[in-house]
């Protein structure tokens, strides 16, 4: 009975992951492949005749690429760390009872979970009275605190055994040493977990970028993505009002375009599993008392 | 311990920098020193800087001021600047048009400044170009723009790559509509396995023999000038084009999977036989460019007409942010005016960026950094050098196309859609809901009629009033 039932559903989750994995491996099957097959048959799982031309031509002129690498490298490393600590830091005092503001505090973090400026209004502050466009600064500090990651943090923080921090301070224990020699060593899922999180979304964000960054040398990888769609949408949508000129917009091939997908986001499909463990028991541990 | 303390230097240098980062963003305008912020879209080049210096040192001597280009990507331009413009920030001169960052929006909104009084000061540079596209710079009877005057005179065509016309005999000349071209058709299903015989999007009704009043599913007959509003999908016209469609995908020229693959574009690698395209002067050159071999366009409908308000493809507006509203209309001037400013702009410098066939002609070095696609956006197009493969005299037949051709009656008009907003929405959701009909893969005749009533249910009468009632409006005020 037991046996059935764990076959009934490992052959569902086989289902599952095989869903999961199959527009990949199409991305990845279509960038080896040329042109001309694609045109003639369209995609598939198998690349019908291999071809590594769109990587080549992808690599001709790597400097953009490899730029762009180092921005959204960059961008989200400094800008992992620093939420994660700036996020700790805060949820720290949030967890403990003794802390004065507490209620003040929180309702000034999670009211901004429900109401936000908007987009003009941010985007008036960054540009006008912080001058962060066109900066680097840009890509990592309007993140840097997320209130749902600071619930995770606090919450946390909550469950570890009140003794140990009056144990600490009664040895003479700072309060900052406290964070970096008792909280964080016990902490650490909920750290992966949010640093994950948050490097998730640093990688992939494009939209950043789109809105205050000119600058050439300040443009990440997904945004490198991002323009050539865009560029193709725009081309799309309004073919028969834009000037004939326009269409010779170098519009890469799909072979490139998929090429391109599976260069930019290859790196953060290898570092997932590494954080996998932590990743999984750090979600469990918000819920429970959320 | 140790860690702590490490980690917290790492911290407060991060900070440090922070605060030195944000000083350094600051831009101020040196004192009694111009510099104009101008927007345009594009692909960015490599050697931006070396052509900026050059353009900065002429504008320089000539007007006294230096211009700061910034070159946005084409595809996020309109959002881009949707978001500079509606947060007020302060620029002085960007490109505008009906497809990306749209005119008539910015301009109703008062996103510009009105040119007039500007332009009342310099008359040879407003005669220098036709009226009618004055006119469709005009908002609320406000110049917004100034329009970088190019060909506006287009028909209707269908491209067919010359290797393969020639291949089957096409009699180019005797082609007078997308009819004759079955034989064509059929040749391409039987011997072409890699190619669809006809792509049949884009052949549109409406420019055949309707033009547009700005709402949606209602034009009028421009050849009547009487100004009476049709629905053109209850049209006989609208009713044989899905017949001849669906016709062409039960014998096979259409792929079977057009409905799916409407979206997928063509860019630059020939999909099929026959597709259609907007001629004018220079066309037959783009798309060599583009295709890598000679496309043949054949004309669908005899007389080339004026797209109805084409000069608001490509302008150049003056922001209402700006300092310096003056000084912004005389760069615009001098570049429609100064050849040598515009094609240094347009194509860079000479030998390095693009090498002299003749006197007018120019080839553009690959890999010189500096290979635009925006020449469009800063000037008059007949200003520019001929690249490679484009005919000598384009520009003197476009321009006399232009001045020639017949200004459509409803020239100028702007539907107000105030009292009927939610039934152009609706339309425009039913309008796109059907717009599979005519790819010709399904039966149509019931989905016409759901088609026509779902449009009725919509407010198509409520509109279709109101739009005659705007048009008998114009047209009286026009006669007065």
């Amino acid at each position: 009975m037991k046996k059935e039932k764990s076959i009934i559903s490992h052959i569902w989750l086989i289902l599952a992951s095989i869903l999961c994995l199959i527009p990949f491996i199409v991305v990845v099957s279509v960038s080896l492949t040329d042109e001309a097959t694609l045109n003639e048959f369209g995609y598939s799982i198998f690349p019908k005749t291999f071809s590594l031309d769109a990587y080549k031509y992808i690599f001709l002129d790597p400097e953009p690429i490899i730029r762009s690498y180092g921005v959204t490298i960059a961008s989200t490393v400094v800008g992992t760390v620093l939420a994660v600590l700036v996020m700790s830091f805060l949820a720290y005092p949030l967890s403990r009872q003794d802390f004065k503001f507490k209620s003040v505090v929180s309702f000034y973090v999670f009211f901004t979970m429900l109401f936000s400026g908007g987009l003009v209004p941010s985007y008036m502050l960054i540009t006008q009275y912080l001058y962060l466009k066109d900066n680097f600064w840009v890509l990592v500090l309007p993140g840097l605190v997320t209130p749902f990651h600071v619930i995770l943090f606090r919450t946390f923080f909550q469950q570890l055994p009140g003794e140990l921090f009056d144990a600490a301070k009664i040895d003479g224990c700072s309060d900052v040493r406290m964070i970096f020699q008792v909280v964080l060593p016990l902490s650490k899922p909920v750290f992966a977990t949010v640093a994950l999180l948050g490097a998730l979304t640093r990688w992939n964000d494009w939209y950043t970028c789109l809105l205050y960054i000119n600058d050439e040398n300040l443009v990440t990888l997904q945004y490198q993505l991002q323009r050539i769609m865009k560029n193709v949408e725009l081309i799309k949508t309004q073919m028969s009002n834009m000037p004939m000129q326009m269409m010779n917009v170098d519009v890469p091939t799909e072979s490139v375009r998929m090429a391109l997908a599976v260069v930019v986001s290859g790196p953060m499909i290898l570092v997932f599993p590494f954080f996998q463990k932590y990743f999984a028991k750090g979600l469990t541990v918000g819920s429970v008392k959320g | 311990m140790k860690f702590g303390k490490r980690l917290l230097a790492t911290v407060l240098a991060v900070v440090l920098m922070l605060s030195l980062a944000g000083c350094g963003g600051e831009k101020k305008e040196e004192a009694g020193e111009t510099k104009l912020l101008w927007y345009v879209l594009g692909n960015k080049q490599r050697d931006m800087e070396t052509v900026m210096t050059e353009f900065n040192k002429r504008v320089k001597e000539k007007l006294g001021f230096t211009v700061d280009i910034q070159v946005i990507d084409t595809g996020v331009y309109a959002e881009k600047m949707n978001m500079i413009i509606s947060s007020g920030e302060e620029f002085d001169l960007c490109f505008t048009s009906s497809w990306s960052n749209d005119f008539l929006k910015n301009a109703k909104n008062g996103a510009f400044y009105a040119l007039d009084d500007l332009l009342a000061e310099e008359q040879d540079f407003y005669n220098s170009i036709p009226e009618y596209t004055w006119n469709s710079a005009r908002i609320n009877g406000k110049v917004m723009a100034v329009p970088n005057y190019q060909s506006y005179t287009y028909y209707e065509a269908a491209a067919i790559p010359k290797r393969l016309a020639e291949k089957y005999n096409v009699d180019v000349e005797a082609v007078e509509e997308l009819q004759d071209l079955e034989p064509y058709f059929e040749q391409i299903k039987k011997n072409e396995p890699n190619l669809y015989p006809l792509n049949p999007i884009g052949f549109n009704l409406q420019t055949w023999i309707y033009f547009g009043t700005g709402a949606p599913a209602v034009g009028v007959i421009d050849a009547d000038a009487d100004g009476k509003v049709y629905s053109i999908y209850e049209t006989d016209e609208y009713e044989q084009k899905l017949a001849l469609v669906r016709d062409y995908y039960k014998k096979g020229y259409i792929r079977p999977d057009v409905v799916s693959a409407a979206g997928e574009e063509q860019t630059n690698t020939i999909k099929y036989g026959c597709w259609r395209v907007q001629a004018g002067a220079g066309t037959a050159a783009n798309l060599k460019d583009q295709y890598g071999e000679e496309i043949i366009e054949i004309p669908l409908l005899k007389e080339p007409v004026l797209s109805n308000n084409g000069a608001r493809a490509t302008m150049t507006a003056v922001s209402r942010t700006s300092k310096h509203p003056k000084e912004a209309l005389q760069l615009v001037k001098l570049l429609n005016e100064d050849k040598d400013l515009y094609n240094l702009i347009y194509f860079g410098i000479e030998g390095k960026h693009y090498e002299k066939i003749d006197d007018e002609t120019v080839r553009i070095i690959p890999d010189g950094g500096y290979a635009t696609t925006n020449g469009f956006a800063f000037g008059s197009q007949f200003n520019s050098y001929y690249i490679e493969g484009q005919e000598k005299g384009l520009w003197q037949q476009a321009d006399e196309l232009n001045r020639r051709a017949k200004v459509m009656f409803l020239d100028g008009f702007e539907l107000n859609t105030d009292n009927i907003k939610t039934e152009i929405a609706n339309l425009s959701a039913v309008e796109k809901e059907f717009d599979y009909l005519v790819y010709g893969a399904e039966d149509y005749e019931k989905l016409h009629k759901e088609f026509v009533e779902k449009l009725k249910s919509a407010g198509l009468e409520k509109v279709m009033a109101e739009v005659q009632k705007q048009i008998d409006e114009f047209i009286a005020n026009k006669n007065k």
